[in-house]
């Protein structure tokens, strides 16, 4: 059938369903007469992005069959973008994993569920040092909590890392670097509130549309707004912008610090706030060359030599930006009565010196007194629905415990096994390995030292997006030794490699928690059963770690299993066997235990029972004394935040340096690792489009959204076309030193490249571009750099021309 | 002077127009499409409304951008409005299941902001505005006015079309979802009370986006002068989301 045909057939069936529901609908008696859509709506963050809007779910006959924005939700105030109205689809496609499947003589199998736990208890059980989880941030806060139980108290194994480690792990030094505690000081209501908005390598019309809107769409009520992209290309946030400033790749680096080299130059710091709440600091060596989180602090007069050679003329010769534009930034930065609120996103998170840029923005609005008011804030964005909740907070990354700590502090290791009820000693004080070394571990021989031996991936699609996918991943093909465990919605390119696909309950047919981007943590409740044999995720490792017990592990120090579930009566439940998963809600459980690690640093979160009233809430969210419980908008500052001592304005009680204050940095500009040359002459980025969410494994199944976006594409300048006799739509090959596809080129396309620079969205599972990006990391962050790598384009074959 | 002599200027300029005809054929039908600077976009967005749009001349045909609706603007659209509202039968029943089935056919369940059912270039929230402002009836075709308050960034809620020339097209992915269908009319009190409204008003604030005279014929109401909808045709309260939570206001 073509699809014309089949949407028209399906258009069809539709309508007419909708008429005989309705007649039926009609002619039953109904004495009140009263107007029902006989959907049953219960509320739930959307599935997608980090912006964490909330949706209201409408389900009859055990289906999702509608969404509507929550109107009551202070995030989104009833809109979604594109993908959150069609979220619900995302459930239905028609290739959902129903049943446990192996790998047997190169074809999935399938077989019963406790043969499947028993193949994963093996594993674990004989080489429980070589074992891996490889997680992510769309894991709700359970299912996060329970893999790092598992992991770090269960196994002393610390080889657990989330797939955020390739999208926010900068964000995180950069946060604790500057403020000693990790996520935001603002929040969304910065958004309402900033006279200026600039972006940082950041798209967000695209990639977190209901949160630019929600500033755009103040321009309508009359209100002045300055919107500033700062960019390496032109895309739909350009189009709304004031002032489009493009730079060379990396040198935003030079940029932040151009700023700053201006205010001092010029006296027109905010001097009070800089005395009162800022430190300096720089990295070690002669060149600032050895890097860590820590560093070692400076005088001011020393961060203003360092800063001395960053003119606007030369950052314009390092950046491309002219020096005007430069100075305008500067003077706007100077003006105390403008509200300055810098989003950023993976421009300046995917990038090899991505600690260090996040540094030295936040950097510029301390040493500008651009902090801690409503509209003035350095605020982060995160791409995952829980990235912050589950990854961050929960502490899913391979130095991590959760609530702030990490296993290389003896007293932080000790608190989590006295929560645990382990011994001392349990936790291993040595990071396990981050995920490039975890996969290029895997992905090497245990012959020549591949040392970890089976990966267990959950709710991510690591076959997609892992960088050098020919190193990180596609090396596994044919390595007998190694195993591969992948628990799914979908086949994906990751299942393709599995030896074991275990299948995954989604979204609303599980009960989950995520936290987004402005530290709220949000709730949510099943609503209608998973297919076939699919299961939830916490089940799954619940019943991994039951059989584990059985066979002598996963005991607490008095021999408890570690995992045990109670019903309200205190007695044991067998949560372990599917048939009883739900006779509690396991997650409550699980997020109470949770939260007693969550006060150490102040993000304490409340009980689970008052997530279920709101649309989330920030943390920290305190009890007050009439027992209600308040959430904080505004952390650092005084008028807002429970933890500022009185009086002191703006404190941040997490200091690295322990007086309270935050540390300003200096990062020296520095050549990326690989730059266009003769045999690659162009830049190379990547990233996402509005229509899919990260690799397409659900947006590509919504009908609408797949028709919109069919397939992946390169765009490309029109002078770099017209050099290479190129037009659009013809077919392409990108070659790098790592691999090389073939997709069609898009020229003034939904983005536009300035010439030597091509774009690739990474949501296509035919045309995977990380063939071709590069795995050079930050050295303090470890997180991936798919943002810029020497490309050369080929002329392939006329659009339309038969292969 | 023969007439002859007298024709030859007319067969150079023949000779020449079907010249340049070739040229411009051979282009149009190279398997590429060439590359034309963007440019004009921002000067047609500030001239005002006046004439019907012009053909372009085939000598300027590289330097003018000729993407979709690029010249939203440059025609006198106001013609293209519909006519003042007046009273009219009620529409028939195959009338309102031919716009219902029309309806659902570009959107993904009833509720779901409406696809968009032809391509576009997103200039900016006025080109699309240009048109669904007040809402414009070409002959058949039918662009609705819109339902909602303005907001700046239509594709964010409203999926475009592919831009199936560059990425081609791909056929639909099997989904086995069951959608919340189209209501057909909302039930009545009793005989003679007016309809309850069968559908959220949240983002259909303007009635008329459907049920006015620029909206499809089947849902058009019959009363097209009475402006205050809904003094007699109640909402749903459990689709509009009414709980005991007081609603947060869209940025005030």
């Amino acid at each position: 059938m073509r699809r014309r045909d089949f949407l028209k057939t399906s258009a069809m069936a539709m309508a007419a369903s909708a008429l005989t529901i309705d007649r039926a609908q009609a002619a039953d008696p109904q004495p009140a007469g009263l107007a029902d859509d006989g959907l049953t709506w219960d509320k739930a963050p959307c599935r997608f992005c980090g912006t964490g809007c909330h949706v209201k779910v409408g389900v009859k006959d055990g289906k999702v069959q509608a969404i509507a924005g929550a109107v009551e939700a202070e995030v989104n105030k009833g809109l979604l973008c594109v993908k959150g109205y069609h979220v619900g689809l995302a459930l239905y496609g028609a290739d959902r994993l129903t049943t446990p499947l192996l790998k047997k003589d190169g074809k999935h199998v399938p077989i019963s569920w406790d043969e499947a736990l028993t193949i994963v208890a093996d594993k674990i059980q004989t080489q429980p040092k070589t074992f891996a989880i490889y997680g992510s941030g769309q894991w709700t806060i359970p299912e996060g909590y329970i893999c790092q139980k598992l992991m770090k108290g269960g196994l002393s194994n610390n080889h657990i890392d989330p797939n955020a480690r390739l999208c926010m792990a900068s964000a995180v030094t950069g946060f604790i670097g500057t403020y000693g505690v990790d996520e935001p000081a603002g929040c969304y209501d910065d958004l309402d509130a900033c006279d200026v908005l600039i972006t940082w390598g950041n798209n967000p019309a695209e990639m977190h549309p209901v949160l630019f809107s929600r500033v755009i769409d103040r321009r309508s009520r009359g209100e002045k707004i300055t919107i500033i992209d700062i960019g390496t290309r032109r895309t739909r946030t350009t189009e709304h912008a004031d002032h489009y400033l493009e730079f060379e790749p990396q040198s935003d680096m030079a940029i932040a610090n151009g700023i700053c080299h201006l205010l001092i130059k010029s006296g027109s710091y905010d001097k009070a706030f800089v005395e009162k709440h800022c430190n300096f600091r720089r990295n070690e060596g002669e060149q600032h060359e050895k890097k860590s989180l820590k560093g070692i602090p400076c005088t001011f007069a020393e961060y203003e030599t360092y800063l001395e050679e960053y003119t606007p003329e030369r950052v314009e010769e390092i950046s491309g930006v002219s020096a005007d534009n430069i100075r305008m930034l500067a003077k706007l930065f100077a003006d105390p009565n403008k509200r300055i609120t810098s989003l950023w996103c993976m421009g300046m998170n995917q990038h090899t010196r991505g600690t260090a840029i996040n540094c030295l923005v936040h950097g510029v609005h301390l040493l500008s007194g651009h902090f801690g008011k409503p509209g003035d804030a350095p605020t982060s964005l995160t791409g995952q629905p829980s990235a912050c909740g589950t990854a961050r907070e929960v502490g899913t990354l391979a130095h991590a415990l959760p609530g702030g700590r990490i296993v290389a502090k003896e007293p932080h290791r000790q608190q989590s096994e006295d929560i645990w009820n382990l011994p001392h000693g349990t936790i291993s004080p040595k990071p396990g390995y981050h995920t490039i070394a975890m996969w290029d571990h895997f992905c090497t021989p245990t012959a020549e030292g591949g040392d970890i031996s089976t990966i267990w991936v959950q709710v991510t699609n690591p076959g997609q997006t892992l960088p050098n996918l020919p190193k990180l991943f596609e090396r596994k093909e044919g390595l007998e030794d190694k195993f591969l465990i992948v628990s799914d919605v979908y086949p994906t390119a990751t299942t393709k490699l599995a030896d074991l696909i275990l299948p995954s309950a989604m979204w609303v047919e599980k009960n989950g928690m995520f936290g987004n981007s402005e530290r709220r943590t949000q709730q949510w409740f099943k609503m209608v059963d998973p297919p076939g044999q699919a299961r939830d995720d916490v089940w799954q490792v619940l019943a991994v770690a039951r059989k584990l017990y059985q066979r002598g592990l996963m005991k607490d120090k008095d021999g408890k299993f570690l995992f045990e579930i109670h019903n309200e009566q205190g007695q044991e439940v067998p949560a372990w066997d599917w048939d009883h998963y739900y006779d509690v809600n396991v997650d409550k459980q699980l997020f109470e235990e949770y939260r007693l690690f969550t006060t150490l640093k102040h993000k304490n979160l409340a009980p689970y029972d008052e997530y279920v009233k709101s649309h989330g809430l920030r943390w920290p969210v305190l009890e007050q004394a009439d027992g209600t419980w308040r959430e904080t908008r505004f952390r650092f500052s005084e008028f807002d935040d429970p933890f500022v001592t009185k009086g002191a304005g703006i404190e941040f009680y997490h200091s690295t340096t322990g007086d309270g204050k935050a540390q300003v940095w200096f990062h020296p500009y520095e050549d990326p690792p690989e730059k266009p040359d003769a045999a690659y002459p162009l830049w190379l980025c990547t990233g996402r489009v509005l229509e899919h969410w990260h690799t397409g494994s659900m947006t590509m199944r919504v009908p609408q959204l797949r028709r919109a976006m069919p397939s992946s594409y390169v765009e490309v300048n029109p002078q770099d076309a017209k050099s290479l006799g190129i037009g659009n739509g013809d077919i392409v090959a990108i070659d790098t030193r790592r691999g090389s596809i073939e997709l069609p080129a898009w020229i003034k396309g939904r983005g536009a490249p300035p010439p030597g620079r091509i774009f690739v969205p990474f949501f296509d599972e035919r045309l995977l571009i990380n063939k071709c990006t590069l795995d050079a990391y930050c050295p303090i962050s470890k997180q991936p750099d798919y943002k810029k790598c020497a490309a050369k384009l080929r002329f392939v074959r006329r659009a339309g021309a038969r292969t | 002077m023969s007439p002859l002599a007298d024709s030859k200027p007319l067969h150079v300029a023949l000779a020449a127009i079907a010249g340049i005809a070739l040229i411009g054929y051979l282009a149009g039908t190279g398997g590429s499409v060439p590359v034309v600077s963007h440019g004009g976009g921002a000067d047609l967005a500030k001239s005002a409304p006046s004439a019907v749009p012009q053909a372009v001349p085939y000598t300027q045909m590289t330097n003018v951008d000729m993407s979709r609706n690029a010249n939203w603007n440059s025609g006198d659209l106001a013609a293209l409005r519909p006519g003042a509202d007046t009273r009219k039968e009620p529409a028939s029943q195959a009338e309102t299941d031919a716009a219902l089935a029309d309806r659902a056919s570009n959107r993904a369940f009833a509720g779901a902001p409406p696809t968009i059912p032809h391509s576009i270039d997103q200039v900016s929230a006025a080109s699309c505005l240009a048109c669904h402002g007040e809402g414009l009836i070409v002959g058949e075709r039918r662009a609705s006015r819109i339902s909602h308050p303005a907001y700046h960034n239509c594709t964010q809620c409203h999926v475009a079309a592919a831009p199936s020339a560059v990425v081609g097209t791909r056929e639909a992915p099997p989904s086995i979802a069951v959608t919340k269908p189209e209501p057909s009319g909302g039930p009545r009190a009793n005989l003679g009370a007016p309809p309850q409204m069968p559908h959220p008003a949240w983002m259909r604030q303007d009635c008329r986006s459907c049920h006015g005279p620029a909206g499809r014929p089947g849902l058009q109401t019959s009363h097209p002068e009475r402006l205050n909808c809904q003094q007699c045709h109640t909402a749903a309260a459990n689709s509009e989301q009414r709980t005991s939570m007081p609603p947060a206001t869209l940025g005030q």
